[in-house]
């Protein structure tokens, strides 16, 4: 009996180190890489529509820097993770901007409220768009005011570009 | 049976290609673009430059300036309710408003609730820099993010008109005589928008406005 609580404690005990050592160094400039290689043309690997892919984009830019895919299940917000673009195989904290607002707010481990002039090269910008009930739109941050982007595809733009008055924006900074 | 099977093969491929042929000009219909301001009508390009001149006018005034020049821009028109999440949302900003709004909610319309999104820009800028400052914790912001307060902030004002200019392509000018209301889809930024403008003392307001995101509506000649 002794020895099952043991075994138990020590389980437990990986388990928590695992969580709390799960940590990395984003590799900014492997993020910025990526996106200007795929910031006019989408990756094919990870393309599921042209209409809907800011978010896509975004993630698929965050996890070029290393940061690692979490879980598996699609309808919550602590996943995070792209394995095809069907039903159930990626979570919608990957693709749509409020639930990765969200995800971000519940992984304080990875990501931090930040103001945009306090961003660095690979962190996230969210925008809502002037009266909009939720984050409508993702695009990744890039030194010296600017961002890229898609839908519409655009690359290395001023941050500002075609951001009407009004429009709330969020900057989330990688800490991993 | 081999035969009626490839006959329901044939009309499901036929049936298909129809309808993708169909999908194709319905979009293609769409890309319409938009239409030149040299195209547009007196009073289509009048509507057009307004809501130009509106958004160069308010976005290039710092947030507290703007919350007390929305009233030049906006009106609460009763044909233009708010919706009950709109409603929520000013209910929400009310503590925070004063006496600036109008306070009997049955009147609250577009005005009202710029007047409100305003205040929430300006709060929750406030908070993100206390946030980054050191001076409010996360239970305080967890809190503030109760009471509909988040650390936000908006874009720089306008340096130049022609920031503001090129926000906008118009799509569409729909116009309902006997109200004297006019209603344009047009884009906004890299959103849409559909804003719907009063005349009222031979003066334009804006009554209504709902904004897409870019992926919402058909696409465009400029999207492609």
């Amino acid at each position: 009996m002794r020895k099952h609580i043991v075994w138990i404690f020590l389980a437990l005990l990986l388990f928590t180190t695992q969580l709390v050592t799960a940590t990395g160094n984003y590799n900014r400039t492997a993020a910025i890489n990526y996106a200007d290689q795929y910031c006019a043309t989408p990756n094919p690997a990870y393309f599921c529509s042209g209409w809907n892919d800011c978010t896509n984009f975004t993630s698929q830019v965050l996890h070029a820097g290393g940061l690692p895919e979490i879980g598996w299940w699609q309808w919550d917000r602590d996943h995070w993770f792209f394995h095809g673009c069907g039903w159930f195989r990626h979570s919608n904290t990957w693709s749509v901007p409020s639930w990765f607002d969200d995800h971000a707010w519940r992984t304080s481990s990875r990501y931090q409220v930040r103001s945009i002039s306090n961003l660095e090269s690979g962190d996230v910008i969210l925008f809502q768009w002037p009266g909009a009930s939720d984050w409508g739109h993702a695009a990744v941050y890039i030194e010296n005011n600017l961002r890229s982007q898609h839908t519409p595809n655009r690359c290395r733009v001023w941050i500002w570009y075609n951001v009407p008055s009004g429009t709330v924006v969020r900057g989330w900074h990688v800490r991993w | 049976m081999l035969g009626r099977k490839i006959s329901f093969l044939l009309f499901f491929a036929v049936t298909l290609s129809l309808l993708g042929v169909g999908a194709a000009a319905w979009n293609k219909s769409q890309e319409a673009n938009s239409i030149p301001l040299s195209n547009l009508t007196a009073e289509q390009r009048s509507v057009a430059q307004y809501l130009i001149e509106a958004e160069w006018q308010l976005g290039r005034l710092s947030l507290e300036e703007r919350l007390y020049r929305l009233s030049e821009f906006y009106i609460n028109d009763p044909r233009f309710p708010l919706s009950p999440e709109q409603k929520r949302f000013v209910q929400q900003m009310l503590p925070l408003l004063g006496d600036t709004v109008e306070p009997v909610s049955e009147r609250w319309g577009q005005l009202t609730f710029e007047q409100a999104w305003t205040k929430r820009l300006i709060e929750g800028y406030s908070l993100l820099q206390r946030m980054e400052a050191g001076q409010v914790n996360s239970q305080e912001v967890a809190r503030m993010r109760q009471k509909g307060i988040e650390p936000i902030e908006t874009r720089p004002p306008y340096q130049s008109r022609k920031e503001a200019e090129e926000l906008f392509d118009f799509y569409a000018f729909e116009k309902n005589t006997r109200e004297g209301i006019v209603c344009v889809l047009h884009r906004f930024g890299d959103a849409k928008a559909k804003s719907c403008l009063v005349e009222q003392g031979g003066h334009w307001y804006i009554a209504y406005r709902k904004v897409f995101p870019w992926a919402s509506l058909p696409p465009t000649e400029s999207q492609k």
